[in-house]
């Protein structure tokens, strides 16, 4: 092990200050000067020459963005803020939620713990239990460190940065390590710090956490021997981490009888829930999707009409930043009066629109920048319970027009950070097939990308004519022009752009429209999300164009097969028979670029076989799986796709607090308000926390069955179930969004012939 | 006469004490941290690390070795002035940090 000196800062000790008095030097060197208490990081062992390390996959990463005219130290930065930053101070978020979660005070029995879960899931074990990504350049602890943490080590002569402005690689890739400047040493023991309870203590890390974390994947192409120690040549830095169990990362030290553990551990791998903190009371994880030919999809960009006040913001931001006001990741443009920018819709259901700089500092918010003020936007503010209880747990506008932006704050630094970023996520193009190389070991056939590929030139015309006719009116960023009037010649026109030979080059797939969920059909709750509208956590950064678009209410309804409209399905009658209206919503098209390799589908992944198996053998296997569901819908799990708990649960643990301010609960006992195994999740998570009064109420009336308050004791144990009964069909009234069915919908193929829809999944191979 | 006299016998006896010093760059320190040298001493860093480093001047003037590639060394720089001068990596920052202090 090679060790090395690294200064934490406390204050320097008399000792020490006297003796500099006494001498004339040396003088201490500025980072010291604060410090007074050393520790050593050790590193792991030395680099191998042969190794590849970030360093060399930077440059090689540089080399070929030089082929596609991109300026290669643009890139290369880029890479270094997306891989390695943390927006300053999103390791004072992580530590928040350590803090609540920790302590005797713990409520919830979450450990929202980064530092914890790096410690307390091996190296070999977290892309298998959790999908983490291993970094390459650290290797597992082989003993604990000086504080008795066992934190992987970095490879010695992989640290090529400033670890103070970046940090030390966790072993994870998207986590990163600083020195927490409050710990105390006099208070520190490793082993409670792993069990919790008592009075929580300031560790001696800290763990920022940079956007590669969710969006790296292993390169489709060249897959890892080992997903637990891959290589750098296996990883690409944001195709995005299909196998990422965000739920159960957060979930781990939960027991199957907490409510919160099944919303966990029913969370799809390889999707985030970006509203799980600024919480719309809707349970809608989203796919962390691929970025891919960013360059082709920023010529799809939209014009939407924005406020003055925003564009005022704009103009503020790019000066900044430095980059112009027409650039092509968010142009402005309008008048004074009525200004407009030309943006990409980002996110699936294309709420981020107000640019790619916008939305990129966003992220960073919502990995914990500007935490303590992003807190106050909240609707349920978990760090100040009372006061979200005396506002009605109404959301407030993450205020960057009023306060964020005073100040070198870390808002405005991750600002002049993202244009770079941008740049380097031009840098990615695709992931062919027929390039993909399996890796050769016991656990599938050894067959390479182009073995699964089919030359047969008559059926992938075929495919193509099927694609032109069905698919690329949405699907495809070239269109014919002109484009004719006729809807015969429309088909035509299609049909003869698609078997052009260079259809698929340097072609988005996606139209990068939002279009209704009336029209796709596919399960509404993440479009029927609400942070980006006004008055909610993100009202500052989307366009008046997608407001405007959410404000009319509308029925909600499902699709029969034969496609004639339904009620929504009630997984408490088994009929569809609830009629929900809301207010409208919409999903962006996804890109097809790579579908090979972004098995399940979905904007929620709930489409089709999730295999955990990031080889080619693997990805194809899920391909195969996803694409029969998507055109053969029959074969789709449907109301088995509902999210239900495998195991009797309690009520979210928050409960009782909330509970505890209303009159004529107290002698209810919520412990025994179980709800059996197979409630489905979304009928509790779909609440609005308002609501948990008008809960306990209903399971009152329930158990009293028309008697008198007074007999409440004497009736509850024959009469509980009664109470639990009454307390769902209330949860079900008082649903956010009671869509339940995750799978359904997007049926456009489903009337092709057979011979059609395995001739389309033969030429979709090819994207 | 006698004044010349003096002037050069002070400078060869000055030259004659003058040494030279050996810092090495480790993984992410110098060692030693603080060294203590005479004005017209010199000093030499030595990478024994597996990866660059450079010791640069926190006043980004007083000297700057440059990059200093793994198993090599960096060129000699003489200090021909007294006082205390820290430097840094300029790859790693100031979390690798030293010190010269060169009395007169």
């Amino acid at each position: 092990m090679k060790s090395t000196l690294i200064f934490f800062t406390f204050i320097f000790s008399i000792m020490a200050a006297a003796e500099l008095k006494n001498k004339p030097g040396p003088l201490p060197h500025p980072a010291q000067e604060k410090a007074g208490f050393q520790f050593e990081y050790e590193f792991g062992r030395p680099i191998r020459p042969d190794e590849m390390t970030y360093n060399k996959y930077r440059k090689l990463h540089m080399q070929e963005a030089v082929k596609m005219n991109l300026p290669p130290e643009a890139v290369g930065d880029g890479m270094d803020t997306w891989h390695w930053w943390v927006g300053v101070d999103n390791p004072g978020f992580w530590i928040d939620l350590s803090k609540l979660t920790a302590g005797s005070h713990n409520y919830t029995n979450l450990r929202l713990d980064l530092l914890r879960l790096l410690m307390i899931v091996p190296r070999q074990d977290r892309f298998k239990l959790l999908g983490l990504i291993n970094d390459p350049d650290a290797v597992a602890a082989d003993k604990p460190d000086q504080f008795g943490m066992t934190i992987d080590r970095m490879k010695d002569g992989t640290l090529q940065w400033d670890p103070e402005k970046f940090g030390y690689s966790s072993g994870v890739i998207g986590l990163q390590i600083f020195k927490n400047e409050k710990f105390d040493p006099k208070h520190w023991d490793a082993k409670k710090y792993i069990e919790g309870g008592g009075e929580y203590m300031q560790a001696p890390y800290k763990v920022g956490m940079a956007c590669v974390f969710c969006h790296v994947s292993f390169n489709p192409v060249n897959p890892p021997k080992n997903p637990a120690e891959p290589q750098w040549q296996n990883i690409t830095s944001s195709f995005g981490n299909q196998y990422l169990r965000e739920g159960m990362a957060f979930g781990l030290s939960l027991k199957d009888k907490s409510i919160i553990y099944h919303y966990l551990k029913t969370q799809e791998p390889g999707t985030s829930e970006t509203s799980r903190f600024p919480t719309d009371s809707i349970n809608n994880p989203t796919n962390i999707n691929a970025i891919v030919r960013l360059r082709e999809r920023l010529k799809e960009a939209h014009v939407e009409e924005i406020t003055p006040a925003q564009a005022e913001l704009i103009k503020s931001i790019y000066n900044n930043a430095g980059i112009n006001l027409d650039n092509i990741g968010g142009a402005l443009g309008g008048t004074a009066e009525h200004p407009t920018m030309k943006v990409p819709h980002i996110l699936t259901d294309g709420a981020d629109s107000m640019g790619i700089l916008m939305a990129s500092v966003r992220v960073y918010v919502n990995e914990g920048l500007m935490h303590d003020d992003w807190y106050s936007s909240w609707p349920l503010n978990f760090f100040d319970i009372k006061n979200s209880l005396r506002r009605g747990f109404k959301p407030k506008e993450f205020d960057i027009m009023g306060k964020e932006r005073v100040g070198n704050t870390p808002w405005v630094q991750t600002e002049r950070r993202m244009p770079n970023m941008a740049t380097f996520l031009m840098s990615y193009d695709s992931f062919p097939l027929k390039e993909a190389k399996d890796i050769k070991n016991e656990n599938g056939p050894a067959k390479d990308g182009i073995d699964y590929i089919s030359t047969d030139q008559a059926l992938l015309k075929k495919g193509k004519i099927v694609f032109a006719e069905n698919c690329a009116s949405c699907h495809s960023s070239k269109r014919p022009d002109p484009y004719p009037t006729d809807v015969l010649q429309q088909k035509k026109a299609w049909v003869d752009l698609v078997l052009k030979k260079d259809f698929l080059e340097g072609n988005y797939l996606s139209d990068d429209e939002r279009h209704s969920v009336l029209e796709i059909g596919t399960n509404i709750q993440r479009a029927m999300g609400t942070n980006a509208m006004e008055g909610w956590t993100w009202g500052q950064m989307s366009s008046q164009t997608y407001k405007n678009m959410r404000k009319p209410i509308i029925q909600l309804i499902d699709r029969a097969p034969d496609g004639s409209e339904r009620p929504l399905y009630n997984p408490l009658t088994g009929n569809y028979d609830i009629h929900f209206k809301g207010h409208a919503a919409f999903y962006r098209t996804p890109t097809l670029v790579s579908i090979w390799a972004t098995a399940p589908y979905f904007h929620n992944n709930s489409l089709g076989r999730y295999t955990g198996d990031p080889s080619v053998h693997g990805r194809m296997a899920a391909y195969l799986d996803g694409m029969e569901k998507l055109l053969w819908p029959e074969k789709r799990d449907g109301i088995k796709s509902i999210k239900v708990t495998d195991h009797v649960t309690s009520l979210p643990d928050i409960f009782p607090g909330i509970i505890a301010h209303h009159k004529g609960f107290d002698d209810m006992n919520l412990e025994i308000m179980e709800l059996p195994a197979g409630t489905p999740v979304n009928l509790l998570m779909n609440l609005n926390p308002k609501h948990a009064p008008l809960l306990i109420g209903a399971y009152l009336k329930g158990v009293l069955g028309g008697k008198a308050r007074t007999q409440y004791k004497s009736l509850v144990n024959r009469r509980r179930e009664a109470g639990i009964e009454a307390m769902k069909k209330k949860m079900l009234e008082l649903n956010t969004c009671p869509d339940f069915i995750e799978d359904r919908g997007h049926t456009f193929g489903a009337k092709l012939t057979d011979d059609e829809k395995f001739a389309l999944v033969e030429y979709m191979k090819y994207f | 006469m006698k004044v010349l006299v003096l002037v050069v016998g002070l400078g060869v006896g000055s030259l004659s004490l003058a040494a030279d010093h050996t810092v090495k760059m480790k993984s992410l320190s110098y060692d030693p941290k603080v060294v203590n040298i005479k004005v017209g001493d010199s000093v030499e860093w030595v990478n024994e690390s597996y990866t660059e480093h450079s010791a640069s001047a926190d006043d980004k003037k007083t000297f700057d070795t440059g990059m200093v590639e793994p198993k090599k060394k960096s060129k000699k720089i003489k200090f021909t002035h007294g006082g205390s001068f820290t430097f840094h990596c300029s790859v790693h920052g100031p979390t690798m940090n030293g010190t010269i202090v060169v009395e007169q």
